[in-house]
């Protein structure tokens, strides 16, 4: 036996920093990457 | 699933403000995606332009034949003239106006003006100006109402609607009622009963309707209607479907559809005459038989398809869609309403082999109540006889024994446990009774509509927590005992991560999977969900460029992004994995040179860099090192001088040097000079240095490349490399004579491997 995880880590991510979709952490985008 | 907010009023009576609601939805039942706002802007006091009208005179315009001048009351004292091109009306009728000032949705705001010398002081509306429907044929004709009423109190002239995505195990949320149900749990409101009833006596005619699968047909409550008037929907219906995202298409079908978003059974209804023996029966198709669909496809049935059927043949796709044949037509007039229930897994097969996925089978396939066909068929009777101006003439209603509601045994403090927070005990059981669990002696037994779902008592633990979620605090889990540490390689990869950020570059992921690849042999998915996703990645360049291009696009200035993930070989059974590092700067081949050798000095390794080509890369501005290749993209792949690399990990950690040895550089002097060969212009310098190495051996401490000279005093086609040199022994001070022994040793190297030649 062991574990499963359903939650992605993006998930995570989102609540942390509170961002509303995780679709634009695919993209690539600088305006986004760089604040972090 | 759409949830307009004036019909779930219409179950649940709710005061609090729709994002209190969204939010308190989405933690505990199912999350709110949106709310949309549809219909009549709001502000201003708009809606007080929109009024019932009465129309008291209505004649052809006597300036234009196609035009009807009317004057309408709306409740002002006197009539208001008014020019309209719909002819679905005459005097007498209530209709629905807009006065002068007034703004549609789209923001279009009416005048008065002249149409054709007559004056128009105002505007008859057709169903689609308010986005109440799609008819734009005629104007909307409202039921009785005192002209002066105002619009919005007739019908949803506004209406918000909430867009709730319910998961794969509440189907009992795909429902209007059902998501009423939950709001009257949580916020301790009152759910009104069942809507509608039947009219009237429960007539005494017999439906034939045979089962022969009840495994796959559990219950089929047939009803059947003379007499029926087929044609177009009340406004009020139209509206609701409209704003619940569905065509109104006729009365009979609407009112179908109209029930499945009420309570969640998907309904159907066949016209009786089409129907050979005028009965039906639930059976499992033929091999080779065939049914053209209402949407006129025709179907190769299997014997696994769950079909209805009359006499002859099959008639419909058990739970997915009707049969052309015996669809509802504009001269119907004897219906037969099937309200059934079906066993999920098989609509879920036949709906998958067809690729047809409706309303109903997306329903079906997730479990509905059987129970729940009893109200459903009450309140299509009802809204059939009234809409259609039928007459119910029968019923049926065949089927097994009904599954019984599960009794679990439910202790409070297990909840209290798995949550990790103490609920009272009351408090957990009058939820759980709210949401229409019964609760006795350590035991709760589950409502029908959630038989499916809960049945162990974790299930009904997992119902109180949903409800506690908010209050449920933020800790760590317990450790007792950790150890463990990172792998070279997630050593490695966070080092490098580190070095590639500290030189400016922010990391990115782009997709593993993209519309095509450059290797032939790349994997493809045998059915992608789309075309943009459709191949496994064999290399992270061609999309870290995409990612470039896009941010060049949305403007930004300096653009430099490295990516560490996996990319998938053709290999055999399975794909092979390699992770690799991979990065798009802009800069040229110099800077992503510079970043290589960085990031090669930072793992203390040498690059050893080779000339290289690759398909992405300049020609003439291409290396490649053990791990990968390094260079500036080839101009036709994207616009501006970029420099790129792609190094695979693995091979990194074999030339990493995770432990540091000391080396004795202090204790004896060295002796430095500067040496320069000249060599065929394709003769690297990492090859020269590799071969002096072998030749002079540990004693050649340093050499490293400073300057390249092309020119007249070397020749064509070769060039002069300045190597600052450096030897160096541990033991023993290097005398003269050493240095000029190690010299010879790596002349004579070089010129017998590459005609190098020494320059004075």
């Amino acid at each position: 036996s062991g574990f499963a995880f359903g939650c992605g880590i993006e998930r995570v991510a989102q609540l942390k920093y509170d961002f509303p979709d995780i679709r634009p952490l695919w993209e690539g985008d600088l305006r986004v990457l760089r604040q972090f | 699933m759409r949830v307009p907010i004036s019909w779930l009023r219409d179950y649940v009576p709710m005061e609090m403000s729709l994002d209190e609601l969204a939010s308190r939805l989405s933690i505990s039942t199912a999350e709110v995606e949106g709310i949309e706002r549809r219909g009549v802007p709001d502000e201003n006091g708009n809606l007080g332009l929109f009024r019932v009208g009465r129309v008291l005179e209505a004649e052809k315009h006597p300036n234009a034949d196609r035009l009807q001048l009317c004057r309408v009351d709306v409740g002002e004292g006197d009539p208001r003239q008014i020019v309209c091109g719909a002819w679905n009306f005459g005097a007498g009728a209530t209709v629905a106006v807009a006065l002068p000032g007034a703004v549609l949705p789209g923001g279009l705001q009416l005048e008065q003006r002249k149409v054709r010398g007559e004056l128009s002081d105002g505007m008859i509306l057709a169903e689609d100006e308010v986005e109440l429907g799609t008819d734009h044929s005629g104007i909307m004709v409202l039921p009785e109402a005192e002209p002066g009423t105002p619009l919005s109190d007739v019908l949803p002239l506004v209406e918000d609607v909430l867009l709730v995505e319910a998961t794969g195990n509440r189907p009992d949320l795909l429902s209007v009622y059902g998501i009423a149900r939950e709001v009257a749990a949580l916020y301790d409101l009152e759910l009104r009963p069942w809507p509608g009833s039947d009219p009237g006596p429960v007539p005494d005619g017999q439906v034939a309707v045979e089962v022969r699968d009840f495994g796959r047909c559990p219950r089929y409550i047939g009803r059947v209607f003379r007499d029926v008037q087929v044609g177009p929907s009340p406004v009020w219906l139209r509206a609701r479907l409209t704003n619940a995202g569905m065509r109104p298409i006729s009365n009979v079908v609407d009112v179908t559809n109209y029930v499945m978003f009420a309570l969640g059974n998907p309904l159907h209804a066949f016209d009786l005459a089409t129907l050979e023996g005028g009965h039906i029966v639930v059976r499992l198709a033929e091999p080779g038989e065939t049914l053209r669909t209402l949407d006129g496809v025709d179907r190769k049935l299997e014997h696994d398809d769950l079909m209805i059927a009359d006499a002859e043949r099959s008639v419909a796709l058990a739970g997915i869609m009707g049969g052309e044949r015996t669809e509802i037509g504009v001269g119907t007039t004897e219906v037969l309403l099937e309200a059934a229930n079906f066993e999920p897994t098989g609509i879920f097969r036949t709906s998958e082999r067809l690729r047809l996925r409706t309303e109903g089978s997306n329903r079906w396939e997730k479990g509905v109540d059987p129970y729940l066909a009893e109200p459903a068929a009450r309140l299509a009777t009802g809204l059939i006889v009234e809409t259609a101006s039928a007459t119910w003439t029968g019923r049926v209603d065949v089927q097994e024994r009904l599954p019984e509601r599960p009794v679990i045994r439910f202790r409070p403090e297990r909840a209290d446990e798995l949550i990790g927070l103490p609920t009272p005990p009351e408090a957990q059981v009058s939820w759980l009774e709210r949401l229409g669990f019964d609760s006795h002696d350590g035991e709760v037994v589950a409502p029908t509509w959630r038989a499916r779902d809960v049945t162990r008592e974790v299930d009904v633990v997992e119902e109180v927590a949903r409800e506690r979620l908010e209050a449920v605090p933020f800790t760590l889990p317990a450790r007792r005992e950790m150890f463990g540490a990172l792998t070279p390689v997630q050593r490695l990869r966070r080092r490098i991560e580190d070095l590639l950020s500290g030189l400016g570059l922010s990391e990115t992921y782009t997709p593993s999977l993209g519309h095509d690849d450059a290797d032939p042999r790349a994997w493809r998915l045998p059915e992608p969900i789309s075309a943009e996703f459709a191949v496994l990645r064999t290399r992270l360049l061609p999309s870290l460029v995409e990612t470039a291009a896009r941010n060049v696009e949305l403007g930004a200035g300096r653009v430099a992004l490295f990516e560490v993930a996996r990319v998938y070989l053709p290999d055999g059974d399975l794909p092979e994995e390699e992770t690799r590092v991979a990065a798009i700067v802009d800069g040229g081949w110099g800077r992503a040179k510079g970043i290589v050798d960085t990031l090669y000095a930072a793992l203390k390794a040498e690059p050893g860099f080779e000339r290289a080509a690759d398909d992405l890369l300049h020609p003439g501005k291409s290396a490649a090192t053990a791990a990968g290749v390094v260079g500036e993209l080839h101009p036709g792949v994207l616009d501006g001088v970029w420099g790129a690399f792609e190094l695979d990990l693995a091979r990194l950690l074999e030339v990493a040097c995770e432990e540091v040895r000391y080396t004795d550089v202090v204790s004896f002097p060295s002796v430095r000079q500067d040496l320069a060969f000249t060599v065929a212009e394709d003769v690297a310098a990492a090859e020269l240095i590799a071969a002096a190495r072998e030749a002079a051996g540990g004693e050649l401490r340093e050499m490293r490349p400073f300057d390249v000279y092309r020119g007249e005093q070397v020749g064509e086609g070769r060039k002069s490399i300045a190597f600052a040199v450096s030897f160096q022994s541990p033991e023993r001070t290097l005398t003269d004579e050493d240095a000029a022994t190690l010299r010879e040793h790596i002349v004579t190297t070089l010129a017998d491997r590459f005609g190098a030649e020494l320059r004075a």
